[in-house]
């Protein structure tokens, strides 16, 4: 799952600064409680950025930090240890698991002299507890199998802002070897624009526009370079891209009036059981674009930015009363 | 014991005003017309839910101050009007008490209470650790809510992480500290930017006040390459270096011959001056220039520009006399300092033919920067002997601990070009025991009452004695066993959680972490311990002169800075940056002034006890050179803000004339009167309006010229439904509409297509104006209550005569951030009361935190029923401090608000004044200081 800046895009929230906004938790994180214990990686949160921003967020709605070098993910995913690293590794996650277990304990004690809803919270503390020991615990058992071997050689370091199309590229080239090898199946990515927000803040001025136009252009290249890569890619006798769902989108329906309204947002792969899902999560008015390589022959995309309101194109459309219902995500 | 609440205590018989309801309400709000979007019929009658009592409590109110039923309607008799009100209050109070018990109170520590905890406890007062804790969240405007605090594995995974990380840093490994290093730096040196910018005419070397002879000024004619000045040393002479360029994408002055191996103070000292540069001539320059010093954090290779970096300081760069500025600083593991030509405007002159030949414009001189360090005041460190006491260091010899495995040992690894080196590893060292349990429970029984901010018992004591019991026996040496139980303590629910039992029955600890989260946002000291150990803190005397001795001390700016960076949403300063066609003025250097000033300001008030009324309007403003300027106040000189007396006609004072205000309620391209007026309701006035419909499109920006937001926005007003929210919401932001994006004064917008020529002001010679003055600016409106006023002087005044409703507004705000809970229907009579015990003594806001702090409010059942809440007695304590303060140094208070420290103490103390936290985005950046103080 792919998606373009942050805001609360992912959790069916309108905005951050909402009154009574409670964060809650992002559709990738959600997906990966259920599917995410099968392969090493739960999920992957990614960010093509500087600074601390994340797509996704935890039920509790923490943000969760994102890896932000193509070069370390690459690392991460590929590149196996020396034994005793591995052995160093696993033994510092031993001892953080007996800090775990510990603490743990505390929060029985100190929970005696609380109200109700303040047990409630140290109940939380304690599950959190728990479920940060369960993922050492599945982490210690990974450390022992071999990571998967891949040709391609790891991207170089480059952290300039704004070389962000560049940088997304290469982090898209990892997220598909990540795919393809099935170290995850659930990755989310922000891309940090910060670079051009002054553009977008275009006050209808044509040669600003333009210029808007040109960077989303870029970005777009760089995704279907991505989708391409998925689609040639075979695996168990379809494409790669056949078998995985992917969401682009902006968390901006119109950045020079600050709305988010009517958001452009592109499903592509196999949207069919995704696009209900979607449905209920971006309660959002949003304008879908939705693109599946069953029904168009070639790719044609371009910015959505200059595309409001107009006509879909051609494999871009995706009439709503085809959607089948399936369960609802229901952020807390 | 002041009366708790004013009302009559609610009675379970109560019923909602149906009657009353039906008869003068239903006509516009029910379900065949629901204007407003409130439909009476539907609302909510579960007074228990906290979204139907705030729409009651709202209806309460306007019915209460009779804006309800609008006058043109039928109009209740008094005694039906009364009669309503109160069946309202007793359901609102009888609904509270029923969810009362539902309230979460239970709160963790926010990142920034754990970080300055972690610094005031270990002495480590830079160590950053905040940037790498997950972002808290915000409820009623304030990260100290309880509902904005929750807690997942990713916190706990991030506390585990800090623990080690902390530990790793508060250990000491030697047994003598690593080296004092001193370096003299030249901003230019060898494979950094500024040789190559320097070699292109975007600076000069200069010796003597002079061209550097051995270097002459880029010219037509190519210089030599990099490589041969190198081989040559032309950058190790000693030369001064002159810089015209401003930095930008792709320039970033560091001194990246010093990068920091070992977390510690240092000292640095820096000559600085500036001058007129004119084609290959050195002249006086046109005055005082600044130059901003930074701490850049080295990311990734470290090499290039770009990194993350906070402010230190703006420094004076006077007028062809160098100046030293000498401070002490923390600095982090591979952080080096970096610099900036904060004052000029941005030039670049690769691009003309003769390069600085060719170039006339101001330059500001670096002559050098010395760094020295690392500076201990003793070894072991304080980090080192809170966890170990007096234990002796040795060294660890395997042969001899043969059963022990040998503790781990990291080298530092160091990024970028330092010429700093590591000290040779001195082999295994680590502290030595001969009765390790026995001195476990001692070291254990000192540390975690400190940690946990209350008496630990033996129980527990031993459960973590446990812990370094069964390392030992699983073979680690004493301190790693000790760590193992240190790391357990710091991701503890006793460490991180407020723990104050019930608010309702507060202790007396609980009372001393209130308070010092509250004015230091960090842990109680010890004499705030003592009180709280003796019982005597919950006299109220004893607490006032708690509160006052708190606030004289340095780490009272953490709350100032903290509190008003959330009230007035100082913290999203960087949200956007100001379009550069139309605000090719704007600079980082502006933007750190404009949060400075607000700061300053509002210490202002604290420090001289001025009343709410200051929230609108003053005779004064605070403000550096940079902002004098921009505010058209002549005669103010260099970086340091400072009290100056606004002339007559200028359209200052208060905070919402404050630049900062003005940009943060803007988008950087446009203003518009609703999100101004908005902010003004919420924050200034404390009466948020309600949101908008969710079906209404937003206006979109337009600087083509030929339309004014007035006019976009007049359909709002004409339409009857938007008009009963916006003829509240609009008028402060109409009022506003005189200050431009920047905070700038005009009284024409400010267009990129239709217009007439725009004159220069005070926008520096060297920038081009793009922009063309558009259409007039209209900034009278009317008031709720039918006043007009024509601008934003007449609107200041009338909204500050009103002071009781801004006291309130503070009071309640104040409380939300000081208790991390709601204010709630049922608070009230306390916050009246509070508000008139402190307009009858002036009505200042130093007065407003004491009777605060005395209040049921915040002590709860702490404050005695026989106990009254004391007079002015802390008045003299405050009296006698300030006299003190204005004796030693003005610069005292300066040092502590302004964002530049020109520091000349000499102690190796050093405090940070507020958290570190990273540039958001290359065009600016957030104003941190680091100074000293004795």
């Amino acid at each position: 799952m792919v998606t373009q800046p942050s805001g609360a895009f992912l959790q069916a929230h309108r905005t951050q600064s909402e009154e009574g906004f409670e964060n809650g938790i992002s559709l990738d994180q959600f997906a990966a409680e259920h599917i995410g214990s099968q392969t090493r990686f739960p999920s992957l949160v990614l960010a093509i950025t500087n600074e601390n921003t994340t797509v996704s967020y935890t039920r509790s709605g923490a943000p969760i930090p994102a890896d932000k070098s193509p070069r370390l993910l690459f690392e991460k995913l590929f590149v196996q240890g020396r034994p005793d690293e591995i052995e160093a590794r696993v033994e510092e996650l031993r001892r953080g698991r007996s800090t775990l277990d510990f603490v743990a304990d505390q929060s029985k004690r100190l929970s005696r002299n609380l109200s109700n809803v303040d047990q409630q919270r140290l109940a939380e503390y304690q599950s959190s507890v728990r479920e940060l020991e369960r993922r050492l615990h599945s982490a210690q058992e990974w450390e022992h199998r071999p990571k998967p071997k891949v040709d391609a050689k790891p991207p170089a370091e480059n952290m300039d802002p704004k070389q962000f199309v560049e940088r997304s590229g290469m982090m898209f080239d990892v997220m598909k070897l990540a795919l393809e090898t099935d170290s995850t199946r659930i990755v989310s990515l922000m891309i940090d624009t910060t670079v051009i927000h002054n553009i977008t803040h275009h006050g209808n001025r044509p040669e600003v526009l333009e210029e808007l136009k040109g960077h989303e252009q870029r970005q777009f290249d760089a995704l279907n370079r991505f989708l391409t890569g998925l689609r040639s890619t075979g695996e168990q006798g379809s494409s790669l891209l056949d078998r995985t769902m992917v969401l682009y989108g902006t968390c901006m329906g119109s950045a020079n009036s600050h709305s988010n309204d009517n958001l452009p947002v592109m499903l592509a792969g196999e949207v069919f059981s995704m696009a209900s899902i979607l449905r209920s999560t971006l309660r959002i008015t949003t304008r879908f674009r939705i693109c599946t390589c069953r029904c168009c022959s070639e790719w044609e995309l371009m910015p959505i930015h200059s595309r409001r309101e107009k006509e879909p194109c051609v494999g871009w459309n995706f009439p709503n009363h085809e959607v089948p219902q399936l369960p609802s995500f229901r952020p807390r | 014991m002041v009366c708790l609440i004013s009302c009559n205590t609610p009675s379970s018989s109560a019923e909602l005003p149906e009657a009353f309801l039906k008869a003068y309400c239903y006509n516009c709000h029910s379900s065949t017309q629901a204007e407003a979007g409130l439909n009476l019929e539907q609302l909510g009658r579960e007074l228990d839910q906290p979204e139907n009592a705030r729409r009651w409590a709202k209806i309460h109110d306007r019915v209460a101050s009779s804006e309800m039923p609008p006058r043109d309607s039928d109009q209740p008799t008094q005694a039906e009007r009364d009669t309503a009100i109160q069946s309202l209050q007793q359901m609102l109070l009888a609904g509270e008490k029923a969810s009362s018990d539902h309230q979460l109170k239970l709160r963790r520590l926010t990142r920034s209470e754990y970080e300055n905890t972690i610094r005031d406890l270990f002495d480590m007062p830079g160590i950053a650790l905040s940037p790498n804790l997950p972002a808290d969240g915000q409820s009623q405007g304030f990260d100290k809510h309880p509902e904005a605090l929750d807690i997942s594995h990713v916190n706990i995974a991030k506390y585990l992480e800090a623990a080690d990380h902390i530990l790793h840093y508060a250990i000491a490994t030697r047994p003598i500290p690593p080296a004092i290093q001193k370096r003299r730096i030249s901003l230019v040196n060898r494979g950094g930017f500024v040789a190559h910018v320097v070699m292109n005419g975007d600076g000069v070397l200069l010796k003597n006040k002079q061209i550097d002879p051995e270097f002459p000024a880029a010219a037509e004619q190519n210089h030599l390459d990099e490589g041969a000045h190198e081989r040559w040393g032309s950058f190790r002479n000693g030369a001064s270096v002159g810089l015209f360029r401003h930095d930008d994408e792709s320039f970033n002055p560091y001194f990246i011959e010093h990068v920091t191996i070992y977390p510690a103070k240092y000292r640095i000292r820096t000559s600085l001056w500036s001058f007129q540069w004119d084609q290959g001539k050195v002249l006086p320059g046109r005055g005082t220039e600044a130059a901003r010093l930074s701490v850049v954090q080295l990311t990734g290779d470290g090499r290039g520009g770009q990194h993350p970096s906070y402010v230190l300081g703006y420094f004076d760069a006077p007028n062809s006399e160098p100046r030293v500025h000498e401070f002490v600083t923390w600095m982090n593991h591979n952080e080096l300092i970096g610099f900036n030509t904060a004052s000029l405007a941005p030039t670049a002159n690769y691009f003309r033919k003769k390069r600085a030949m060719e170039f006339t414009g101001p330059g500001i001189v670096v002559d050098w920067l010395d760094v020295e360090g690392p500076l201990y005041e003793t070894w072991p460190p304080t980090s080192h002997r809170r966890l170990f006491g007096d234990l002796p260091l040795g060294e660890f010899k395997p042969e001899e601990n043969k059963s022990v495995r040998v503790p781990l040992r990291k080298r530092p690894a160091q990024i970028g070009a330092g010429m700093n080196r590591p000290d040779p590893e001195p082999g295994v060292w680590t502290v030595r025991t001969d009765a390790p349990l026995q001195d476990a429970d001692r070291l254990l029984g000192d540390f975690l009452p400190k940690l946990f901010r209350r008496p630990v018992s033996q129980e527990l004591r031993d459960q973590y004695v446990s812990i370094v019991q069964s390392r030992l026996d699983a073979g680690d040496c004493f301190e790693e066993a000790m760590r193992a139980a240190y790391r357990s303590a710091l991701v503890a629910p006793d460490f991180l959680l407020h723990v104050e039992s019930n608010p309702n029955e507060i202790d007396c600890y609980g009372l001393a972490s209130r308070l010092s989260y509250f004015l230091w946002n960090s842990m109680p000291d010890d004499a705030l311990m003592r009180h709280a150990e003796s019982g005597d803190l919950s006299n109220v005397d004893v607490l006032h002169s708690e509160v006052e001795r708190m606030l004289a001390d340095p780490k009272a700016s953490r709350f100032m800075n903290d509190f008003v960076g959330q009230w007035l949403k100082l913290n999203q300063i960087n949200a956007n940056d100001p379009d550069k066609k139309l605000y090719p003025e704007y600079s980082p250097y502006l933007q750190d002034s404009m949060v400075a000033e607000t700061r300053a300001y509002f210490r202002e008030m604290l420090d001289r006890d001025l009343d709410a009324s200051h929230l609108f309007k003053s005779d004064f403003v605070m403000v550096n050179q940079k902002l004098a300027t921009h505010y058209g106040i002549p005669d103010v000189t260099g970086t340091k803000i400072r009290r100056v007396s606004l002339p007559p006609e200028c359209p200052r004072g208060g905070l919402v004339t404050q630049a900062s205000i003005l940009k943060i309620t803007s988008n950087g391209t446009t203003t518009s009167p609703v999100p101004r007026g908005a902010f003004v309701m919420d924050r200034l006035l404390g009466e948020p309006p309600e949101p908008p419909p969710s079906n209404v499109a937003a206006i979109e920006p337009d600087v083509r010229g030929t339309t004014t937001i007035r006019e976009q926005l007049s359909k709002h007003r004409e339409n009857a439904i938007c008009a009963s929210c916006h003829q509240r919401i609009d008028p402060p932001g109409f009022a506003l509409e005189s200050f431009d994006v920047i905070g700038g004064f005009r009284q024409r917008y400010r267009s990129i297509g239709e217009g007439d020529p725009a004159e220069r002001g005070s926008i520096d010679p060297i920038i081009g104006i793009g922009f063309k003055l558009g259409q007039k600016v209209d900034s009278s409106g009317t008031l709720g209550n039918g006043k007009d006023f024509e601008g934003i002087q007449t609107y200041q005044k009338m909204i500050a005569s009103d002071s009781r409703r801004l006291l309130t507004n503070l009071a309640k705000q104040l409380t939300v951030y000081a208790t991390g809970r709601t204010v709630r229907f049922s608070d009230r009579g306390v916050i009246d009361d509070i508000v008139s015990r402190t307009e009858k003594q002036g009505g200042g806001l130093r007065t407003l935190l004491h009777e605060l702090i005395a209040s049921p409010l915040f002590m709860g059942s702490i404050l005695h029923a026989g106990q009254k809440p004391s007079g002015p007695d802390w008045k003299q304590m405050w009296k006698s401090s300030q006299q003190l303060s204005a004796d030693s140094v003005d610069s005292h208070r300066m040092l502590m608000t302004s964002i530049l420290p020109p520091i000349e103490a000499t102690s190796h103390q050093l405090l940070l004044l507020s958290q570190i936290q990273p540039r958001f985005n290359n065009m600016s950046s957030m104003t941190t200081i680091r100074s000293m103080f004795k």
